[in-house]
C-alpha cells in the first residue's frame, strides 16, 4: 500500500531552488566571463581630454568601472530571459513543482544572483583601480582609495539594479513565452523608445525613474515596490501555460 | 478507490481535436495499458493526467485534485517519457540525489543496483547516453520514485529487447513489492500482455475500450473458412477485419457471440482465438483500404 504524501509548499521550493543553484552554474560563471571581458576593456579607460599649451600637453584619461557595471546589468537582463525558456521549466516539472512554486524559486535564484552581482561588481571596480595605479606609476592619480561607505554603497546599488534587470527578463521571457509575437515587439519597443528624442520614451522615463533617485533609501522602495508588482504580474498571466509540451 | 477519474474530457489545439469526450476511470494499484496509434491522443492524455496540460473541456480529477498546477499530484507522480531535457551539468548520480530530494518514497539504494546492472556509469551525464541507455536510466527514476501515481510514456522507446524485458520485469517486482498506479502508453500490445491488468484503447482521440486484458482476449473470434459460406454466417454483424488468406481460406473477425459460434461450428467453419493485440490493431484501423491498395490500383 503507497500513501499519499501531503506537499509542503516551504520544501518544495527550498527543493527547487537548489536543484536550481546546483544544475546552472552556468548562471554564475557567465557573470564571472561578462565581467572579465569588461574589465578588459575597462583597462584603456573609459574617455579622456587632451589639453596642449606650447610645449605642454595635459591628458585627462577617466577610469572606472562603470563598463562593469553596465556589462553586469545587460548580463542581469538576459539571466532572467534564459531562465524562462522552455528547457529550464520542463526540467523544473521533471520533479516535484506546479508554477507557483517553480515561479517562486526562480524568482529567488534570480535574487541571488543579483545579490552576488552586487558583491563582485564594486570589488572589481576597485581592483581596477588598483590594476590602473600599479601600471601606470609615473602619472597623477585622484580618487584612487574608496570613500567610507562606497562598497556598502555600492553593493545595494548594483544588487537592486540587478534585481530590477533579471525581473524585467524574466517578464520579457515569460512574454515572449506566452506569445512569439513579444520576441519581435519588445525589442521594437525598447530600440524605438531610445530613438524618441524628446523625453516621451518609455525607458528614458524609466531610467529616470530609478536612476535619477538619489537617496538609497528611496531607490530601495521603488524598487522593492516594482519586483513586488512585476513578479506577481508575471505568474498570475502565465499561470495556465502548460509545460513539457 | 479510484485514483483518476475523467468525464467527457476533451482537449483541442488550434485546428486538431487531440481527445474527444473520454470518459473512464482508473482503480488505485492497477497497471494500465494506454494503447493506440500514432497521433491517437494518448501524449496529450498522460500529459494532462500528470497536470502538465490544461483539458480543453470536462472533468478530471487525480487523487480528487484537479491535477493542472496542483501541489499534490505532483508530488505524488511521477512521469517519464524520453522527450525530456536536464540540465548538462547533473550527472546520473546527480539526478537521482535530486530526484531523492523531492519523491518522499524515493529507494535510493533500488536505483543505485538498477544503475549497477545496467552498466550505467554514475558519473556519465545524460546527454551524453545512447537513446536506448537513456529511456533505460530514466525507467529507473520512474521506477526508483515509487511514486503512487507512475506514468509511463512509451518507456521503451531505442531499448533492445533484452533491456526491455528486464525493464518490464523490474516492474512487475517493483509492482508487486510496493503496489502502486501505473500507467504505461505504447503503441502496441506485444510483450505488455502479460504485464498489463487493463488496457485503455484510444482511436483518434477516443475511447474505443477499456477492459481487463483477460476480457479482452475473449473479446472477438475468427471464423474461418470458405469465403460465402463465412460472410453468410457473420451476415450484419460488425465485422473488425476480413482477409483473404489462400483460395480457400478466408478469415472474418467479429466481436464474440454465442449464437454466430454456434451457426459456424455447425456449418463445420473453424473458430480461432484472436489475440489481444490483433484486436487493438483491428479497431484503430485507419488506413484506407491496406497498404497493398497503394501500390496495386488495376484492382478495386
Amino acid at each position: 500500500m503507497m500513501y499519499l504524501t501531503e506537499p509542503s509548499l516551504k520544501r518544495v521550493i527550498w527543493n527547487q531552488y537548489l536543484f536550481k543553484m546546483t544544475a546552472l552554474p552556468g548562471l554564475f560563471t557567465s557573470l564571472i566571463l561578462t565581467q572579465l571581458a569588461a574589465f578588459a576593456l575597462s583597462l584603456d579607460g573609459t574617455g579622456g581630454t587632451s589639453i596642449g599649451f606650447d610645449t605642454i600637453t595635459v591628458r585627462i584619461t577617466h577610469f572606472s568601472g562603470d563598463l562593469i557595471f553596465y556589462f553586469t546589468l545587460m548580463w542581469a537582463y538576459i539571466a532572467g530571459i534564459m531562465l524562462t525558456i522552455r528547457q529550464y521549466r520542463n526540467a523544473d516539472f521533471f520533479f516535484v513543482t506546479n508554477r507557483w512554486t517553480q515561479h517562486l524559486s526562480t524568482i529567488a535564484l534570480l535574487l541571488t544572483a543579483s545579490l552576488y552581482a552586487g558583491i563582485v561588481t564594486p570589488l572589481l571596480g576597485n581592483l581596477l583601480r588598483l590594476v590602473i595605479y600599479w601600471s601606470h606609476p609615473d602619472n597623477v592619480m585622484t580618487a584612487i582609495a574608496p570613500r567610507p561607505g562606497e562598497l556598502l554603497l555600492n553593493l545595494l546599488i548594483t544588487t537592486w539594479y540587478a534585481a530590477l534587470l533579471s525581473c524585467f527578463g524574466y517578464l520579457t521571457g515569460m512574454l515572449a513565452q506566452l506569445n512569439r509575437v513579444f520576441v519581435i515587439l519588445i525589442p521594437a519597443l525598447i530600440i524605438g523608445s531610445v530613438y524618441v528624442q524628446d523625453s516621451g520614451g518609455i525607458l528614458t522615463a524609466a531610467i529616470r525613474f530609478y536612476a535619477g533617485e538619489t537617496s538609497i533609501l528611496l531607490l530601495s522602495v521603488k524598487a522593492a515596490l516594482t519586483l513586488a508588482i512585476v513578479y506577481p504580474f508575471t505568474m498570475l498571466i502565465t499561470s495556465s501555460l502548460e509545460v513539457r509540451r | 478507490m479510484n485514483v483518476i477519474e475523467c468525464r467527457q474530457l476533451s482537449k483541442s489545439y488550434l485546428r486538431k481535436r487531440a481527445l474527444h469526450q473520454l470518459t473512464f476511470s482508473i482503480r488505485e494499484n492497477t497497471i494500465t495499458g494506454v494503447i493506440g496509434r500514432n497521433g491517437a491522443g494518448k501524449t496529450t492524455l498522460l500529459k494532462i493526467i500528470a497536470g502538465f496540460y490544461r483539458p480543453s473541456s470536462g472533468e478530471i480529477t487525480v487523487f480528487s485534485e484537479r491535477p493542472f498546477n496542483s501541489m499534490k499530484v505532483s508530488q505524488n507522480m511521477i512521469y517519464i517519457d524520453d522527450q525530456i531535457t536536464l540540465p548538462t551539468s547533473l550527472s546520473l548520480l546527480d539526478i537521482l540525489h535530486m530526484a531523492g530530494r523531492f519523491y518522499p518514497n524515493w529507494d535510493h539504494d533500488l536505483a543505485a543496483r538498477m544503475l549497477d546492472y545496467f552498466n550505467l556509469d554514475p558519473l556519465q551525464h545524460l546527454h551524453h547516453l545512447s537513446k536506448g541507455l537513456r529511456s533505460t536510466f530514466l525507467a529507473i527514476v520512474g521506477l526508483a520514485a515509487r511514486c503512487p501515481l507512475t506514468i509511463f510514456d512509451e518507456p521503451t522507446t531505442g531499448m533492445d529487447a533484452a533491456i526491455r524485458k528486464d525493464f518490464y520485469r523490474a516492474l512487475l517486482k517493483e509492482y508487486l513489492a510496493h503496489p502502486r498506479t501505473i500507467l504505461l502508453s505504447s503503441h502496441l500490445l506485444h510483450e505488455l500482455d502479460d504485464l498489463l491488468e487493463d488496457v485503455l484503447l484510444i482511436d483518434r482521440g477516443e475511447l474505443k475500450l477499456h477492459l481487463p486484458v483477460d476480457e479482452l482476449k475473449e473479446y472477438a473470434v475468427a471464423i474461418i473458412g470458405d469465403r460465402e459460406l463465412v460472410e453468410w454466417v457473420i451476415a450484419s454483424r460488425t465485422v473488425y477485419h476480413r482477409q483473404q488468406s489462400g483460395i480457400s481460406r478466408y478469415a472474418a473477425i467479429i466481436r464474440r457471440d454465442e449464437d454466430v459460434l454456434e451457426e459456424a461450428r455447425q456449418h463445420g467453419l473453424e473458430i480461432a482465438p484472436v489475440s489481444p493485440e490483433d484486436i487493438c490493431v483491428y479497431l484503430t484501423n485507419q488506413t484506407k483500404g491496406r497498404i497493398d491498395d497503394v501500390f496495386d490500383r488495376t484492382e478495386s
